[in-house]
């Protein structure tokens, strides 16, 4: 939290509004991922996952937006094998993210 | 100017496709003081910026529809009013990406996440360099109304009105419209210096215009001074009919004005020399030179005549037959 917080300025109300955004925007975003994948759009995948990953870094969620970079590098390097098996683990990480974000906000 | 009052003056573009990222960056900027129009492309970014003038934009480099460098490039080709202080946001930290960045027109890059203090601080930055590129300006436009203004009398000096009336003649024969020059000159000028002194004389000069000024239209006559006490006055979309009624209020109401200097009241009066075209005067007849010498003619024919007087022309000798046959010529003293 420390991180976030500093990269917030240390603005409480604005830490809930990120929040928000970041719930409303993940499944979206998530399903253009699988979207990309599914269809095995390289660049699709590319700029959704750079996308998620810059959400998840302001989080300060470190490990969720490594998973998410590691989407982006597969997009850019149109190398998609692997993608299903990193994007399951995308969805599990961010599954954390959404819970811890819930509880947090359900504990103000 | 504190840094509250420079905010005031530069509202910051934001292009930024993570609704977070955005989020956080409008509300950094905005508790700063700072007017913030974000968007969520490059390509709505520059649609925005050819509309409305943002000395700031903050970009992110990788975005759908326009991408942050190509925005830059867009920008930089652009035609605007002043200069653009461009910030490129990045989770790109190669060296290579950097150079590619800023050669792309970028002035200056911030990494994601962005550090708010940090952030601030580069803001800032551009802030004084812009502010230094505004205080240039008006510099520079000091200096452009010095170069054409006479200093005693505030009107315009002769190098302007040397440059402007061409232009001016230019656009009438064009457009196929009147124009007319007064040439005004002070009657015995020099009895005002030798009677009251150089003060004196300098005083009358500048009341002198500001009476002409309360006559002519603001923004489209214009009145310079041509030598020491005699003056040129262009009137566009107006023929030496319409400049001959002018010249005699002119000459009626500087004849009954009292110049008070130190408490004593001088008159002057005032010699026309008008000379002018409309549209069925023959372009062959018309240039700002046989505009000047048609009214250094009348007004030389007004001094021989006895001063404060009108005469006028057509720079087209047929047509000034017509206009010295309406009695438009005030012979008054």
């Amino acid at each position: 939290m420390k991180e976030v917080m500093e990269n917030l300025d240390g603005d409480k109300e604005l830490l809930i509004e990120c929040f928000d955004e970041f719930l409303n925007l993940m499944p979206q975003t998530l399903a253009e991922i699988q979207s990309a994948i599914e269809q095995g759009n390289a660049s699709s995948l590319d700029e959704a996952a750079h996308k998620l990953k810059g959400s998840l870094k302001y989080m300060a969620a470190a490990h969720a937006a490594d998973v998410a970079c590691q989407l982006e590098t597969m997009g850019r390097d149109n190398s998609l094998g692997a993608a299903y098996d990193i994007l399951r683990n995308l969805y599990d990480e961010c599954e954390k993210v959404k819970d811890f974000m819930e509880r947090y906000k359900a504990g103000i | 100017m504190n840094m509250s009052n420079l905010n005031d003056h530069f509202p910051i573009l934001v292009a930024e496709d993570d609704p977070v990222s955005r989020k956080i960056l409008e509300k950094t900027l905005i508790k700063e003081g700072h007017e913030v129009v974000s968007v969520e492309n490059g390509r709505k970014a520059f649609d925005l910026f050819k509309e409305r003038f943002f000395p700031i934009i903050l970009t992110n480099w990788m975005m759908p529809e326009m991408d942050g460098i190509e925005l830059c490039r867009a920008v930089r080709n652009h035609q605007a009013s002043g200069y653009v202080f461009v910030i490129i946001l990045t989770s790109k930290d190669s060296k290579d990406d950097i150079v590619a960045g800023l050669n792309s027109g970028a002035d200056d890059y911030v990494h994601k996440p962005f550090n708010p203090p940090e952030l601030r601080a580069r803001i800032k930055i551009c802030m004084r360099i812009l502010e230094l590129e505004r205080s240039l300006k008006q510099a520079n436009e000091n200096i452009r109304i010095l170069s054409i203004t006479d200093p005693l009398t505030k009107s315009y000096n002769r190098g302007y009105i040397t440059e402007r009336l061409p232009k001016e003649v230019t656009r009438a024969i064009r457009y196929e419209r009147p124009l007319s020059l007064v040439l005004c000159d002070i009657d015995n000028f020099k009895k005002v210096n030798d009677t009251h002194g150089h003060q004196a004389g300098d005083q009358v000069l500048i009341e002198f215009v500001y009476s002409i000024k309360q006559f002519i239209r603001q923004d489209l006559d214009c009145i310079a001074r041509y030598g020491g006490e005699e003056f040129l006055i262009v009137l566009p979309e107006t023929g030496p009919e319409g400049a001959c009624i002018l010249a005699e209020r002119l000459r009626n109401s500087i004849s009954k004005r009292k110049f008070i200097f130190q408490e004593k009241a001088i008159h002057i009066t005032c010699s026309f020399g008008i000379s002018g075209f409309d549209s069925a005067t023959s372009d062959e007849n018309i240039s700002s030179e046989s505009l000047i010498n048609t009214a250094d003619k009348y007004l030389y024919q007004c001094k021989l005549e006895g001063r404060n007087r009108v005469k006028a022309g057509y720079v087209d000798k047929a047509q000034s037959q017509i206009l010295n046959d309406k009695r438009l010529i005030s012979n008054d003293q």
